[in-house]
């Protein structure tokens, strides 16, 4: 990680007797857009305000281009953050808004506003330059608050959770255009979002935290095909986990027996031990259903109910021996092919590359 | 509320209506009626002449004792408002919400006392040999003259309003969003810049009501400029104290009193428009 634009190192914020941000590390890479994201009270907005310096962390430091930024008041640094609430300054007309941060840096009025203008051009806000920002719509000011961070070209964007106070339908709109703006510009952005579908369409890393700790850092693809843990795969959810004890152990697989029968996972990176017990996860979307297997690993269960999410659909399945429901995921047109009723019976079956260890699991009989 | 409550609950605006109608409205009226009435023997004689009018206000000294209140008034408000600032700033920004709360109600502590007596207990700091003046002594500085002077009606004004005006600030400048101050800090905006950019213009219908309060205060009290002040040269409320005392000039006096009225409706709306007006 030598090309680590912003490090993060060590750090933990304590508040009290709460812990917010616990011992975590992980560099951040110029140019990329890296994602947050987690639950509300993960810690990851505190992350994000520990790099602005809003808070100083109370151990570890951050270093910037391998400067440590400890003990750097939050007017020193330039790490502009868009926030949620988008703070624009209600006194202040469209333009003097997007050009606040040249003004502090003593920029003079005509290059101020000539930049500032250039920028709302650029966002299409080049006609509310002087309207007040109260009278401007939600997107309409998300787009001042990205250019009044943006004016001062820096090199890093901070950004915690813009999006939310926006409508689905302009959501969408706004992701295409920070996605956009990001390539164009080549500035690394770092996100923070709760939601998954924010994180995976824009974000080349997605970081995952839960409780002050990050669980997972990878692209959003390898996030979603190879959670590292329990929590992961229960926070994007397009999986079911199921547990057993490892039977056998091949080059490419490993045999684990469980509460309704023996199957076939494949081993991943992981290292198992025969009679360890073994947590697994089976790919909702590479789950065959029909009334004969099709795949070597294969259960009887009975169907439950089913959930639309636009072209694909979500069934739930009871599997005996098992607690959680088995989720399959199958296309909208497949499933009304099959006809189903609530409780009919169905057999479920996958191939064993649908099956996966953690990838930061050791399944041996110690631990 | 919508109309219908309020067309079934009227009769809960009625002690209110009534009092601010037999306390404030007609007396009102009945000071405005006076003010054409006429004198003789002593006696207040119902009458419709200008005289008190013209009277008053041909006479140069009732507008020299008029520009003299407004001053001090104006003085008061702008030394009160920059007095209270830095307490609201710090009470607003820096201490836990609890602590805020405390302090807050540590400033209703000094209105127990009656304001004559704190006015009074001031004579004993300000006197040519008061505590003020011997501190000087013992630090080799001569004697300043300052009760009986324009500082000691200023040092009255600001005992009258000052725990009303940082109250008034405080609470108009807690309700600053951070994001705002942290959003300007974030655009490398440093304390001092921030307090101008940021807080200053977002503080200011606070800062002009507080101000507009001890404007208010200090424009109709007597107290302060009779007993530190000296009287003289006299405030408006000297006047009018000075026009009943001689002849019981009633009429004359309500006509002060008109005028006073007038000036702070006007310099209301005045600091009201200043305060809320959209800024371009």
């Amino acid at each position: 990680m030598t090309e680590a634009l912003v490090e993060i190192d060590g750090v933990s914020k304590r508040f009290g007797d709460y812990t917010a941000v616990t011992e975590t590390s992980f560099g951040i890479r110029e140019g990329e857009f890296l994602a947050i994201m987690g639950s509300s009270g993960c810690g990851k907005t505190t992350m994000l305000r520990m790099l602005a310096g809003l808070e100083e962390p109370s151990t570890g430091e951050i270093r910037l281009e391998g400067r440590s930024q400890k003990g750097l008041p939050p007017w020193r640094r330039e790490l502009p953050l868009v926030w949620q609430s988008l703070a624009l300054f209600p006194f202040l007309s469209v333009l003097d808004n997007v050009g606040f941060g040249l003004k502090m840096r003593g920029v003079n009025k005509a290059e101020r506003e000539r930049r500032s203008l250039a920028w709302l051009q650029k966002l299409e806000l080049g006609e509310f330059a002087s309207s007040n920002v109260m009278q401007l719509s939600g997107g309409q000011r998300q787009r001042v608050a990205l250019a009044r961070a943006l004016v001062t070209e820096p090199k890093v964007l901070l950004l915690d959770e813009p999006l939310s106070a926006l409508d689905a339908h302009l959501s969408v709109r706004m992701q295409a255009l920070l996605r956009s703006l990001q390539r164009e510009l080549g500035i690394t952005f770092v996100y923070v979002t709760h939601s998954q579908t924010e994180a995976f369409s824009m974000a080349d890393r997605v970081v995952i935290m839960s409780r002050g700790k990050v669980e997972q850092i990878a692209s959003p693809q390898s996030v979603y095909r190879h959670p590292a843990n329990r929590f992961v795969a229960e926070f994007i959810g397009n999986v079911t986990i199921l547990r057993g004890s490892v039977a056998e152990v091949g080059d490419q697989s490993i045999r684990v027996n469980t509460a309704t029968g023996s199957m076939t996972v494949s081993r991943g990176g992981c290292a198992a031990s025969h009679g360890a017990p073994a947590d697994f996860y089976i790919n909702a979307d590479q789950i065959a259903i029909g009334s004969a297997p099709q795949h070597e690993n294969h259960v009887t269960a009975r169907f439950l109910s089913h959930k639309f999410i636009g072209n694909m659909v979500t069934l739930f399945l009871e599997v005996p021996g098992i607690e959680d429901d088995l989720k399959v995921i199958l296309p909208e047109r497949t499933y009304d092919c099959l006809g189903l009723q609530p409780g009919d019976s169905v057999v479920a079956s996958w191939p064993s590359a649908a099956a996966h260890c953690f990838s930061g699991a050791k399944l041996s009989a110690g631990a | 509320m919508s109309s219908n409550t309020l067309r079934r609950r009227w009769p809960l605006l009625l002690p209110p209506l009534l009092w601010q109608l037999a306390f404030f409205l007609l007396p009102l009226l009945f000071l405005f009626v006076i003010s054409f009435w006429s004198i003789s023997n002593f006696r207040l004689q119902p009458d419709l002449t200008l005289k008190n009018w013209d009277f008053m206000l041909s006479r140069s000294a009732f507008w020299s004792a008029y520009g003299h209140t407004w001053v001090l008034a104006l003085g008061a408000a702008i030394v009160t408002t920059c007095c209270s600032f830095p307490a609201a700033c710090s009470l607003a920004f820096t201490v836990p919400e609890r602590t805020r709360k405390l302090a807050l109600m540590f400033l209703v502590v000094p209105f127990f006392t009656s304001y004559l007596v704190r006015v009074y207990s001031w004579q004993a700091f300000l006197s040519d040999n008061g505590i003020v003046n011997a501190l000087f002594g013992v630090l080799g500085i001569d004697p300043l003259p300052m009760l009986n002077t324009n500082f000691g009606s200023l040092v009255g004004y600001v005992t009258l309003s000052l725990p009303l005006v940082t109250l008034v600030q405080t609470m108009g400048l807690a309700q600053i969003d951070r994001s705002l101050i942290e959003a300007a800090q974030n655009l490398r905006a440093g304390p001092v810049r921030t307090l101008f950019n940021v807080i200053i213009p977002l503080g200011k219908p606070s800062l002009v009501v507080g101000a507009l309060f001890a404007f208010i205060l200090a424009f109709g009290d007597f107290v302060a400029p009779t007993y530190l002040g000296g009287g003289a040269p006299p405030t408006l409320s000297n006047l009018i104290i000075d026009t009943t005392k001689s002849g019981q000039q009633w009429p004359r006096a309500a006509v002060v009193a008109i005028v006073m009225i007038l000036t702070l409706v006007a310099t209301s709306l005045v600091a009201v428009r200043l305060a809320y007006g959209r800024r371009k």
